[in-house]
């Protein structure tokens, strides 16, 4: 099924995005770029990372990283997905990918987050945010743009107090 | 009968409203317009319209009875957002609006 | 040192102890309020549904309530100086009623703000340092510590300085904005505790160990509303070093494992009763181990910095005893009878704290007018280097007092009515909002913390009944304590009235306990006279000295149940 979804990366840009999401009852395409909800990658794994084009994973708020962490060198990207704006599950996620999995791959946030939510994304180390049906790429940007002038220096020269030090965004 | 006003908070400044004749915003509970079971169907549905034309939020239904003097909602805790804090009569709608706040 | 890190506080402020910003942290908050503009901007036009700006404006502190809109702004674990409490003077007269209501976790609030004026209000407050983020939402709330800090004569370890590095570490944490319930922190650094770390979601006990050096208990999963719980110890010692990497783990396990299904569930308490509290330790000591590097690790130097940026007062070279202080405490017996309960014993010798009651008898608990917050700021910046603090009881403290200028600032508190020798007795009721402002509330607790008051106002009769808190809560949420109240009432709705459920016995305190029913619900009418019979029964079995809640553990509830039963017959 195409993506007909904006993908924009961390700076809000609009980029291209050739990726597709497999639905729950589909079978398996015969290529990718293709996400792949865990269930299905669990249970259909190497053909799964048998596709040629690339393979990524879809992961539910609520699913523990660690069943994919094995699997991590295979994948090009990891969704994760925000049910509902008010679920924060998803940020502890993105940060444990980056910071306690070491992972670099693409990390993209899909689902419902809102763009003031953006900010945060992007410090704790997305790479992309598949946005809502309708949604305006400008109100992302423009976000980043209010709020940010994040430290663009690294953090062991960032003077303290501490917030700056703190606020250095996990390299992505 | 039961009887059943329309109220709502102004988005802009939070002051609390009231539906009175002619789908006309009231500032105090003396000039809301009472409706019946049939009638509140579409006064709120006035209302829904209003929160997406951006003038209010929290619009709800509130029961009220006849007294002599007009009408009562029928909860403490709506009588006191219809009438002002208890504790600060000064702030009470007629007060205020006395004072033009 | 570069210009950004400058301290800016004007020279005035520069003794009082509160944390000086510089001007990155100045613009962090200047930013964070143009943020907000545009944000209300885009909710105003329509871009951004009331959904989508809820949790926007309440991480801006801007509730909806039963009348208005209200702004509950932020004092940092308490601490103000007196340039920021005229600011917040100046607020209440300009966008407000001319009023300002002190709150149970040292914030202030104001009750009729309109939405289109929140961002002014936050940029004027901005202009000293003053904000309103995290005040409300699923995000982490403000620290709360001791309203005697640093100043304290039974202090082991000051706690400001590492309440300001939570306050930093928790503001715009981008991983923790979205908990599934909002998180409360308290710490505390005497072992008399004065700001109820066991019924926090984190309590933290600061200490040294037997080589002198700082360190932490920690307690989890405490907090009253439906579910009273309190707290459990997890962690014995933690190393200063340590601290951040312990609190992102603690955090780490409630946002990934709390309950997100059911908001009266969602509190850190359900998930460490539900886990069991050895199991959810474990899980922390996992985290705190997976935590990677030395992100989080909080270096000596660091401390020191923050530590730094405190304003200290120039503590004059006093004797410990003042001959002008004595004198005073035996001509006039009712500036003794104000010492008694409205002071607190100081570190520093010739020096005392001085609490200044916001609990006139018959009024409004923690409420102050816009004429009595300029006061208060004169008064502190005059007797006390500039400083303030808010104490969860809803009282404002001058710490540095001299002795020998007690009695003059005693003199001065008559007149604008906040003199009132009562600090820690029955008439020191800590009462929430309840259904006269609040959206949630069942029931009215301003009118009934008005009785009480009006009913024991005689100060000799407040004196010797003694030390006896009275929470007064208008709904289960307990923003008043009541649990841990001496005596707790809890406002409910029996059918459609308003009613009131008494317990006795609870304590805050370090003895953390939650008090016991009474019986059933009476009205608001009979209050004053049940607490006529509790006070009555405790006056006829007190040994010598006792203080009421010392008497309620040695006879238990039995006696006080007996009168109860009698009195409502």
């Amino acid at each position: 099924m195409a993506n007909t979804r904006i993908v924009i990366d961390r700076t809000g840009a609009v980029i291209a995005n050739a990726w597709t999401t497999l639905a729950a009852d589909e079978a398996l395409p015969s290529a990718g770029p293709v996400i792949v909800p865990l269930a299905r990658l669990l249970a259909e794994t190497d053909g799964v990372l048998a596709l040629p084009g690339g393979v990524g994973v879809l992961v539910a708020c609520d699913e523990a990283l660690e069943q994919i962490v094995p699997l991590l060198p295979n994948l090009a990207l990891v969704a994760v997905a925000f049910p509902k704006f008010r679920d924060g599950r998803g940020f502890t996620q993105i940060r444990a990918l980056r910071d306690q999995f070491g992972w670099h791959g693409e990390i993209r946030a899909v689902g419902d987050a809102l763009p003031d939510q953006f900010l945060s994304l992007v410090r704790l180390g997305v790479s992309t945010v598949e946005l809502g049906e309708g949604e305006d790429p400008e109100s992302w940007s423009g976000v980043l743009a209010l709020r940010g002038g994040l430290d663009s220096r690294p953090a062991a020269e960032q003077p303290l107090p501490l917030l700056r030090r703190l606020a250095a965004p996990f390299a992505a | 009968m039961k009887l059943f006003v329309v109220t709502a908070t102004n988005l802009r400044d939070g002051a609390i409203r009231w539906l009175g004749a002619g789908n006309a915003w009231q500032a105090s509970f003396a000039n809301a317009q009472p409706f019946d079971a049939a009638g509140i169907g579409p006064a709120l549905a006035f209302g829904a319209a209003e929160i997406l034309a951006q003038r209010v939020i929290g619009v709800y239904q509130v029961e009220v009875r006849r007294t002599a003097d007009g009408l009562d909602p029928l909860s403490t805790r709506e009588r006191i957002r219809a009438f002002g804090p208890t504790v600060h009569p000064a702030f009470s709608y007629a007060a205020t609006s006395r004072l033009g706040a | 040192m570069d210009t950004a890190t400058q301290i800016r506080t004007p020279s005035a402020a520069a003794e009082a102890g509160i944390y000086h910003y510089d001007a990155l942290d100045h613009a962090f908050i200047t930013r964070r309020v143009e943020a907000f503009r545009e944000q209300v901007q885009r909710r105003l036009s329509g871009a951004l549904t009331e959904d989508a700006f809820k949790p926007l404006r309440l991480m801006n502190g801007l509730y909806l309530q039963l009348h208005a809109y209200m702004l509950r702004v932020a004092i940092p674990y308490g601490m103000l100086s007196a340039i920021q409490m005229r600011k917040l003077a100046h607020v209440a007269r300009k966008y407000d009623r001319d009023y300002g209501h002190f709150t149970t976790r040292q914030n202030i609030q104001f009750n009729w703000i309109k939405l289109e004026q929140a961002p002014d209000i936050l940029a004027e407050l901005a202009e000293v340092d003053i904000h309103a983020i995290q005040t409300s939402g699923n995000c982490i709330r403000n620290v709360s510590t001791d309203q005697f800090a640093g100043a304290a004569a039974d202090e082991l370890v000051d706690p400001r300085v590492y309440a300001e590095i939570l306050r930093q570490w928790s503001t715009d944490h981008p991983e923790f904005l979205f908990l599934p319930r909002k998180f409360k922190i308290a710490i505390i650094g005497s072992p008399q505790d004065r700001a109820a770390i066991k019924l926090h979601d984190i309590g933290i006990l600061t200490q040294r160990n037997d080589a002198g050096e700082p360190g932490f208990t920690i307690y989890v999963g405490g907090g009253l509303g439906r579910t009273p719980v309190i707290g459990v110890k997890i962690r014995d010692w933690l190393p200063v070093g340590d601290l951040l990497r312990y609190m992102e783990a603690v955090l780490r396990v409630y946002n990934a494992a709390g309950r997100r299904d059911n908001i009266y569930k969602a509190r850190l308490k359900i998930l460490v009763r539900e886990t069991g509290a050895a199991r959810f330790a474990e899980l922390v000591e996992q985290e705190f181990a997976n935590l990677s590097g030395d992100r989080f690790h909080l270096p000596d130097e660091v401390v020191s910095a923050i530590q730094a940026r405190f304003g200290s007062p120039d503590f004059a070279d006093l004797p410990q005893v003042s001959p002008a202080y004595q004198k005073a405490l035996a001509e006039n017996a009712d500036f003794a009878r104000w010492v008694s309960t409205n002071t607190h014993p100081h570190r520093v010798p010739g020096y005392i704290s001085a609490v200044i009651s916001l609990k006139p008898i018959g009024g409004i608990p923690g409420d102050a007018s816009s004429a009595q917050i300029d006061r208060i700021a004169d008064l502190a910046e005059r007797y006390s280097f500039g400083e303030l603090r808010i104490a969860h009881e809803q009282n404002v403290v001058l710490a540095h007092v001299r002795q020998d200028a007690l009695f003059a600032l005693w003199q001065e508190l008559e007149a604008p009515g906040i003199a009132t020798a009562n600090i820690g007795l029955i008439t020191d009721i800590i009462a929430c909002p309840g259904l006269d402002y609040c959206d949630l509330a069942n029931a009215r607790s301003i009118p009934v913390a008005q009785s009480i008051s009006e009913r024991f106002g005689d100060l000799a009769r407040q004196h010797d009944i003694g030390a006896l808190h009275v929470n007064i809560s208008g709904c289960i949420n307990a923003c008043a304590h009541h649990h841990v109240g001496h005596i707790g009432i809890l406002g409910v709705d029996k059918h459609g009235d308003e009613a009131y459920q008494i317990t006795i016995g609870g304590a805050a305190d370090e003895n953390a306990a939650l008090g016991q029913l009474l019986g059933a619900a009476v009205s608001a009418e009979q209050v004053p006279d049940v607490i006529e019979g509790v006070i009555r029964v405790y006056l006829a079995l007190r040994l010598p000295g006792e203080l009421f809640i010392d008497s309620f553990r040695r006879v238990g509830l039995a006696p006080f149940k007996r009168e109860f039963r009698h009195g409502q017959h």
